[in-house]
């Protein structure tokens, strides 16, 4: 097995292409699976004060993979189409391979910042911050990562291919919103008494 | 892949359909509790109604008006009214009894104590006599009757029976007592201390909620007060010792004791959960699937099993163990793995519960508290001076040191007061004034 080149895969957009166009969809969906147990551990960890070590375990287990698939399939599939609008040559599987191999370094990272804020208990702000740093800074090439190879792989202009990616990210969050909506509007409506007073504690 | 992105979707909705159907067995602990039967309240000679009638107007019997109350609010549950009128069917307040005058609160300084007040103010005294004299013929008919049950299978919708009254009747007897002992009729008032102290024993024993609990132990610390403000005021005679020495006897169990009362909160708040929670929650309601009525009641009732194990420890051994959960930040709840079928009720147990562990503080400080007094009385029969009063209280420690080490008691000479530390900020210093 091929090994993994993890520092260039923060750094150089042409070894995530290189590495999304070598691995299968089957290793996509997996890189996904993982990146999203990354992002739920970095949440849930801190939280240890709140839940037991054993809910923590198995929220990130099991609701971390349907994170990971639930955002990467949606942004892929929204970058797609509004790609594909704007004339772009890339397919939906191209488009979520490079998702998943842009965005697992960024996954790890959060996962080291829960783990470091877990290790601190209860750190000032100011520690926080310098914390989150290089998380920040991962999640920064991240981005700089998957908008280069998005811009390379549908044959865009740099002008076009930031319109691009603009466009998809306000649709995604009208989208993860329009969810939140429905699901307020659920909680509203649709649960009794008991729900309402828990949320208004 | 296709079929692979098909197994996850599965996956997943049988994961949600499991978590969304799944609900736990009923504790069988839980069910033994619920299934034990209660004694009838509405039944004479229960003090419980009399206490909930106490304020009737005048000409009304107590208990005919409390039985009134309580027949007319099952009558309203059982007709499926509402809570507001459910509560607004217990009694008709214009008409009602009330103190009439102003009590100052005792013992909290020195020379604050009942005796004080009597010899100082008793116009005042004569006055609170004449203008509540209904209310206190009243509270001592009390003592007639020979139970006490209260109605826990209404859980919320009982009626909490206004024991302002009871407090106030309690201490105006004693400001009248204090003048007949002035008077020169010792005896005769510390055998009607005695008599009270009984009284407030026999409810202390059996309550089972909490706030009537709390409510007795309150009025057996003024009892104990007294006694030993009385007790101090002369050298006793061998029969008035004794008097004393009967109402500063250690306390049975479950006098002050929680456990029966924590038993009794659990069904209390299981019976008003289903009374009132689970009976509006439809089976077609979406809160079912994150609000499950076994998973719930299992996990208010180990936080409640937790915290009867408490309780039943030795006041030392109950503060060893609060000492080691400091130490180890352990003992404080935190949602647990029901939270991914139960989301609702693991929240409303972590939130909904009370600190029971001031309470049973609570419980263990009266105990030092009986002890500050008993060492008051000896202290004066035994006429100790004050430069060997700390020798006097290290030869006591071990019958009458604090209730949680057992180190002897501490001498302020300063203030002239017998006191210990308790284990909370609340109220850190339990303290007698000699």
């Amino acid at each position: 097995m091929k090994k993994l080149p993890l520092i260039p895969l923060i750094f150089r957009p042409q070894v995530v292409r290189e590495v999304a166009a070598e691995g299968s969809e089957f290793t996509a969906v997996a890189v996904n699976a993982i990146t999203g147990i990354f992002v739920v551990a970095g949440i849930s960890l801190p939280m240890q004060s709140l839940f037991t070590k054993s809910l923590v375990a198995l929220i990130t287990i099991l609701f971390g993979p349907l994170v990971g698939f639930i955002i990467s399939s949606l942004y892929s599939r929204v970058e797609w189409t509004v790609g594909k609008r704007l004339g772009g040559e890339a397919s939906l599987d191209e488009v979520y391979r490079l998702f998943a191999w842009s965005f697992l370094p960024a996954g790890f990272a959060a996962m080291l910042y829960g783990l470091v804020m877990c290790v601190l208990k209860e750190p000032s702000t100011t520690t926080e911050i310098a914390a989150a740093i290089p998380l920040l800074f991962i999640l920064c090439c991240a981005v700089r990562n998957y908008g280069s190879n998005i811009i390379t792989a549908q044959q865009f202009t740099k002008t076009r291919g930031t319109l691009s990616i603009i466009i998809t990210l306000v649709m995604f969050l009208i989208l993860f919103a329009g969810c939140g909506a429905f699901l307020s509007l659920l909680f509203t409506y649709g649960m009794g008494d008991c729900t309402k007073f828990i949320t208004q504690l | 892949m296709k079929r692979l992105k098909f197994s996850i979707i599965i996956f997943y909705v049988l994961l949600f359909a499991g978590l969304a159907l799944y609900d736990e067995r009923p504790d069988p602990e839980l069910a033994r509790e619920m299934a034990r039967p209660l004694p009838e309240v509405i039944e004479q000679g229960n003090a419980w109604i009399a206490f909930l009638g106490l304020t009737a107007q005048e000409g009304v019997s107590p208990y005919t008006y409390g039985e009134k109350k309580m027949r007319d609010l099952k009558a309203s549950i059982q007709a499926g009214k509402n809570e507001r009128e459910v509560f607004a069917s217990s009694g008709n307040k214009d008409s009602e009894l009330s103190f009439q005058g102003k009590l100052p609160s005792f013992y909290s300084r020195k020379d604050d104590g009942i005796l004080a007040y009597a010899m100082a103010h008793p116009d005042e005294v004569s006055s609170l006599y004449s203008n509540n004299a209904e209310l206190l013929r009243r509270y001592d008919n009390l003592r007639t009757y020979p139970r006490y049950t209260e109605p826990l299978e209404l859980g919320f919708y009982a009626p909490i029976p206004s024991f302002s009254p009871l407090r106030n009747m309690q201490r105006v007897k004693f400001l009248i007592l204090a003048t007949k002992a002035k008077q020169g009729d010792l005896t005769g008032a510390l055998e009607e201390v005695r008599k009270d102290a009984e009284f407030w024993r026999f409810i202390a024993r059996n309550s089972n909620i909490l706030i009537s609990k709390l409510i007795s132990i309150s009025a057996i610390t003024t009892d104990l007060r007294f006694a030993a403000e009385l007790g101090a005021s002369r050298q006793l005679n061998k029969h008035e010792m004794a008097i004393i020495q009967d109402i500063l006897k250690p306390f049975d169990n479950g006098d002050i004791s929680l456990v029966e009362t924590f038993r009794g909160e659990a069904r209390y708040s299981r019976n008003g959960m289903e009374l009132s929670t689970w009976k509006k929650i439809k089976s077609f309601d979406p809160e079912k699937l994150l609000f499950k009525h076994n998973a719930t009641n299992n996990r208010m009732y180990a936080y409640v099993k937790e915290n009867i194990r408490l309780a039943e420890l030795a006041p030392r051994h109950y503060a060893d163990e609060l000492k080691q959960r400091e130490l180890n930040k352990t003992g404080f709840p935190k949602i647990g793995v029901p939270f991914l079928y139960n989301s609702i009720g693991e929240i409303l147990a972590e939130i909904a519960v009370p600190q029971y562990s001031n309470y049973i503080e609570k419980g263990h400080n009266i105990e030092g508290l009986r002890r500050l007094s008993q060492l008051k009385v000896l202290l004066r029969q035994e006429n100790v001076s004050p430069e060997q009063t700390q020798q006097f209280l290290n030869v006591h420690s071990k019958t009458l040191g604090t209730p949680y080490t057992n180190a002897p008691m501490t001498w302020d000479a300063q203030k002239g007061s017998l006191s210990f530390r308790s284990l909370s900020g609340e109220k850190p210093i339990v303290e007698m004034f000699l």
